[in-house]
């Protein structure tokens, strides 16, 4: 037994034993190493370079979405660049650059901040006393600052009870007003509108400044031609009496406009909130603890939904960066292939 | 000279196109490979020299990124088993047999090695598994320890020694020879 393993042992090493004087295999591999210049030098940092890219792939991806998430870095970087003093040629360029775009802007016929605009808010809610909450109301307005109610009415009685205001406030005061009022009862409904009247502005100052100039036109005529007849006189008289209608109406409009933009308008509307049937209380064990498993499956049926909501968030809001992330993997593992294809790296051999 | 110098000062020198070198590496390690190459690629003289000149080839290429995680040695084998394994492949993917197969040495009808006819004994280990038959020209190849062979396949010693047991029972049952 013992003899025959040893042969077969034997038998084996023989079946892998070349004797065969042949010509060399490596001559090929010798002429590729004469031939191999600059260019194997170039390859071997390529590759040594390649073994770091899936870690540089990861720190482009982070870079990136760090730059996005805080764009408020990129603004202070702006801020920076733009108080530091101009002293290279390049800062200078920057620097006109940006004064170019400031005037560009600076051009336009209308800042934002220059716009007129009315606000409008509508707010209903409910109140399970709707004339505490209407009392309330005067109380959230302060009258130092110019802000009253323009209109209220009170009418019906108990479930039908309804009222209604109308607050004029401050356009910078509109949020908090607002905000107070949301806690005055259960919101049912809100809406807001902006209506830009910037144009209408700009149209009744122009006529106004164009009537104010025929008036006094008209004036000096009046007093130059003390002499004329008495007929001309009372034409003029009749003329100026026409356009100085006309400033007053235009003034008028001017200020009502004004008033509208100055302060925003809020309508309130309360009704009375219907009343909860009263829960019965449970009775017995059973009825106790069937109401808990009951309430309890509610809340894990909202939990679950709320982390499904949670993660459609997550996997559709962040559509964009998973994508990213996902060519940022692949292309760092065909640059590992790439490397590992190049390098003297040889896996062992797989059965 | 050569000879007194480390496989791994060799390929050092390699990569810096030192062909002494190359040549000095050839003739420690080129008979060994192409005789596992041939019997490992049913016994395909001509594809076994192809499986080795591209060993070379791959030397000469990386030889400035070998980092020496392994040994030279066991690079070199690894290089001419994966592309040996990638040759058969091929075949089988082509669904071709190998052709122009050298029969082994001394296999003349009736020859033998010792109690082996040695044409059935290749026929044998041709029939065996793609790992058993790799397992077994591997750890009795005659240039390699055990050892060798375990760091080649990627494997520790006694799992190396487990399968080799079992890859020869499993010879010898088909050479139909009492265990």
């Amino acid at each position: 037994m013992s003899e025959s393993k040893t042969q077969l042992e034997s038998a084996l090493t023989d079946l892998s034993r070349w004797d065969d004087p042949n010509e060399p295999t490596w001559a090929a591999a010798a002429k590729e190493l004469t031939r191999a210049g600059t260019a194997n030098h170039a390859r071997h940092w390529w590759n040594k370079s390649a073994r770091y890219a899936p870690i540089a792939a990861v720190i482009l991806f982070g870079c990136v979405l760090v730059a996005a998430i805080i764009p408020t870095l990129g603004k202070a970087r702006a801020v920076g660049r733009g108080s530091a003093p101009a002293s290279s040629p390049a800062k200078q360029f920057l620097k006109s650059s940006e004064s170019l775009l400031a005037d560009i802007a600076t051009a336009a016929p209308l800042a934002p901040t220059d716009r007129s605009i009315i606000r409008r808010s509508d707010i209903e809610f409910l109140s399970p006393d709707v004339r505490a909450s209407f009392a309330r109301l005067p109380g959230l307005l302060s009258e130092v600052r110019g802000e009253y109610i323009e209109q209220s009415s009170f009418s019906g009685t108990g479930a039908n009870t309804v009222a209604s205001a109308t607050l004029r406030v401050p356009t910078d005061r509109l949020g908090s007003v607002l905000a107070a009022l949301r806690g005055l009862g259960t919101l049912s409904s809100e809406s807001s509108n902006a209506e830009d009247v910037t144009e209408q502005v700009v149209d009744v100052d122009a006529r106004l400044r164009n009537e104010q100039r025929v008036e006094k036109e008209l004036l000096s005529l009046l007093e130059s031609r003390s002499g004329s007849p008495l007929k001309e006189i009372l034409d003029l008289r009749e003329s100026l009496k026409t356009v100085r209608e006309q400033i007053e109406r235009l003034s008028a409009q001017q200020q009502r406009i004004g008033r509208l933009v100055s302060l925003a308008t809020i309508r309130v509307s309360i009704r009375t909130e219907p009343s909860v049937p009263v829960a019965e209380v449970p009775q017995g064990f059973w009825r106790v603890a069937s109401d808990r498993i009951a309430a309890t499956w509610n809340d894990s049926l909202k939990v679950a939904l709320n982390a499904f909501a949670t993660l459609l968030a997550i996997v559709v809001g962040g559509a964009v960066w998973w994508v990213l992330l996902v060519l940022a993997v692949l292309a760092g593992l065909a640059m590992r292939r790439r490397y590992l294809r190049h390098t003297a790296f040889e896996p062992p051999p797989r059965f | 000279m050569e000879e007194a110098r480390t496989d791994l000062e060799l390929l050092r020198s390699i990569a810096s196109r030192d062909i002494a070198a190359l040549e000095s590496l050839a003739s420690r390690y080129e008979r060994p490979l192409l005789g596992l190459a041939r019997a490992l690629l049913d016994r395909r003289e001509d594809l076994a020299r192809d499986v080795v000149q591209d060993c070379w080839l791959r030397v000469v290429k990386s030889a400035g990124s070998f980092r020496g995680e392994s040994a030279v040695k066991t690079w070199l084998y690894r290089i001419v088993i994966n592309r040996a394994n990638d040759v058969r492949a091929r075949w089988i993917r082509q669904d071709q047999t190998p052709a122009n197969a050298e029969p082994p040495p001394g296999s003349s009808p009736g020859c033998t090695f010792g109690a082996f006819d040695i044409q059935r004994l290749h026929q044998a280990v041709s029939a065996l598994p793609s790992d058993r038959r790799l397992l077994l020209l591997l750890c009795y190849h005659q240039d390699l320890t055990l050892v060798q062979a375990a760091d080649i396949l990627g494997l520790p010693l006694g799992t190396v020694k487990s399968r080799l047991h079992a890859a020869l029972e499993e010879l010898r049952s088909q050479l139909g020879e009492p265990e």
